[in-house]
């Protein structure tokens, strides 16, 4: 797995390769622009790519602009996107270009070094990763009346988990059931939501994600 | 110390030079009545309009004239005028312009002006020039020939017309004497009133100019928190980050490879002291400790004292400002004297700290002076002056920057305190 990194931070680009290449993933090129992340996006055959929000010269979203340019020229290009804070637009932005390969994590994920790398390897397998912060916002902003208000305090638990990407596997080793259970809540949880029964794998992750930002 | 009869005098001769000063300016003033008559009639026809805007304009320049030599007799403060300017006006305006509040009220005065001067000065002038001539007489009225006698009040032919020419003199100076200081009041007070503008529009004036204030005060505001903001999340929070990512690192290699894992514990201790420097320098970029403890006069004689180069330091016109400003002013002088010590080479700097008392608000201005080797450039790159000159645009000052080649340097920033 080759993967190339966007950090203007001297001290997180080299940390952040170091991890990955700890991790056995290749890093193809460290830029600390959004500039030269690009050239090397078209000079290279790479598999995903891991920017930061805010890079120069503007210090305002340079790293956002140029996931979606990899993305506009390679549609469904996996971008892992890294950010100081939690800005649902810039989530919101990630996935209107379809959301398969798309991570959307708060930086201090990275301390968390089985999980990150866990977060980036499912991004660029096509599938979803978006910060818990980004999802508790999308929770907490839903009106009293609305149906996500009917689940249960643990459906709700397995719904933020679902929406942030994860397989069954991975919600119940988190929630410590069993696989079967989170089947069971999953049903519920979509039958609630009404939402179609048979979406499964990465588009259930979409049809969630989408549910919570309607 | 003046003698009891100079203190006397001279009301009295303040007044008189008042008056003789506002006869002249009657004259002007006749002058501009006559203008006015001549244009007069073609105002029926329509072409007289377009003399108006100028006639308004020299009226109210005549007016401001007058009121600005009277509040200077009465001592007092004229308020503050904005001569009118007219341009590109449409027929409509220039009709309008007979109509406003100014514009009356500068022909009300004109035409009291007019009327009454004459008498003021018959009074003021004339019975001084009477009491003069009626008495001095006395001393010549014989040596004139008989056909053609001296004449004070009426010709003088005799002793007993000569006595009771002096008598009509002494009367006329005692008279002039009494009532000269009142008169000169009376006019000065009378030309005020009749010319002191409505208070509605000055107070407008006043807010509109407070919260055009109040609105670079937020604007200033906002972009001291944008920068907080950003140096917190590019400068500590970056920091952190790297701090939790070095120890996530140590976790995952602690067991396989101690090593290692020491190494990125190591990092992690060099990023958390990092932290915390950056974390220091930001606070004291937000308000230097030293100006609370000592205020703006005592913060800058820290700074000036660290230098290598010979500094004085005036604060003597220095007066406390809101915090905003004074720290603004200590980032300000801090950049200048830095510059100053690192590229001038100057053997002396000046630096001048003071408050201008000023209209809305006061303005604290500071001035380094050094006398190197000059040629800074605002935009030059490394001198920080552009971050002096953005730092006091934001409190909606100025930076004024004089550096010819072969020096000296004078740096001027000004910033209003918003008061």
């Amino acid at each position: 797995m080759r993967i190339l990194i966007a950090e203007d931070d001297a001290l997180l680009r080299a940390g952040l390769t170091m991890l990955l290449e700890g991790e056995g993933i290749e890093v193809a090129a460290a830029a600390d622009n959004a500039d030269d992340v690009l050239a090397a996006f078209d000079a290279q055959e790479v598999d995903g790519a891991v920017l930061d929000v805010r890079m120069p010269p503007t210090f305002t979203n340079e790293g956002l602009r140029a996931a979606l340019e990899m993305r506009e020229r390679r549609p469904g290009f996996p971008v892992l996107v890294l950010s100081a804070y939690v800005e649902d637009s810039y989530a919101a932005k990630l996935l209107g270009e379809g959301a398969s390969g798309v991570g959307y994590l708060l930086k201090e994920r990275v301390g968390d070094v089985g999980e990150f790398v866990g977060a980036l390897r499912r991004v660029v397998e096509g599938g979803t990763a978006m910060d818990p912060e980004v999802i508790a916002q999308l929770v907490s902003r839903r009106h009293a009346d609305d149906p996500v208000q009917r689940l249960t305090p643990r459906e709700r638990e397995v719904l933020s988990l679902v929406a942030q990407g994860m397989g069954n596997a991975a919600i119940s080793e988190q929630l410590v059931v069993s696989e079967a259970a989170v089947g069971k809540h999953i049903g519920n949880i979509f039958s609630k939501l009404d939402l179609a029964p048979d979406d499964t794998g990465h588009r259930r992750v979409l049809a969630t994600l989408a549910y919570l930002r309607s | 110390m003046p003698t009891a009869s100079a203190t006397a005098f001279r009301p009295r001769w303040r007044a008189f030079a008042f008056i003789g000063i506002e006869a002249g300016w009657w004259l002007v003033g006749l002058f501009y009545a006559c203008a006015v008559l001549a244009v007069a009639p073609f105002l029926l026809f329509g072409i007289g309009w377009y003399a108006v805007p100028t006639l308004v304009e020299w009226l109210d320049s005549l007016a401001n004239g007058g009121r600005t030599r009277a509040a200077g007799f009465a001592r007092t403060r004229a308020p503050e005028h904005q001569p009118p300017v007219h341009r590109d006006l449409t027929f409509r305006d220039r009709m309008a312009l007979v109509t406003t509040p100014e514009f009356q009220r500068n022909a009300t005065w004109l035409l009291a002006h007019l009327f009454l001067m004459p008498i003021i000065v018959a009074l003021g002038i004339g019975l001084p020039l009477v009491a003069i001539n009626s008495s001095l007489a006395i001393v010549y009225w014989w040596a004139a020939p008989l056909d053609d006698p001296a004449i004070a009040m009426f010709p003088i032919t005799s002793w007993p017309l000569a006595l009771a020419s002096l008598a009509i003199g002494i009367v006329a100076g005692v008279l002039g004497w009494v009532i000269l200081p009142g008169l000169g009041r009376r006019t000065a007070s009378s030309t005020l009133s009749l010319l002191w503008p409505d208070r509605v529009p000055e107070m407008e004036q006043r807010i509109e100019s407070l919260s055009r204030s109040r609105a670079a005060a937020l604007d200033a505001h906002a972009s001291e928190l944008r920068r907080i903001e950003r140096e917190l999340h590019d400068g500590a929070q970056n920091r952190l980050v790297g701090v939790v990512m070095m120890i996530g690192l140590a976790q995952r290699t602690m067991t396989d490879d101690p090593e290692t894992a020491a190494a990125h514990l190591e990092r992690a201790q060099a990023a958390a002291s990092d932290a915390l420097t950056g974390l220091r320098e930001m606070v004291h970029d937000i308000y230097p400790p030293i100006l609370d403890e000592q205020g703006l006069a005592g913060a800058a004689s820290t700074l000036t004292s660290r230098m290598s180069v010979p500094t004085s330091l005036d604060v003597a016109e220095l007066r406390r400002a809101p915090a905003a400003v004074e720290s603004a002013a200590y980032f300000v002088l801090a950049e200048a004297l830095t510059n100053a010590a690192k590229y001038a080479e100057a053997s002396h700097v000046a630096v001048t700290l003071s408050t201008q008392s000023g209209s809305p608000e006061d303005i604290l201005v500071v001035r380094v002076h050094d006398d190197g080797r000059g040629g800074a450039i605002v935009g030059g790159t490394g001198s920080g002056l552009a971050g002096v000159a953005r730092r006091a645009e934001s409190l909606g000052g100025t930076l004024t920057m004089s550096s010819p080649v072969g020096g000296p340097t004078e740096m001027k920033v000004e910033l209003p305190c918003g008061f």
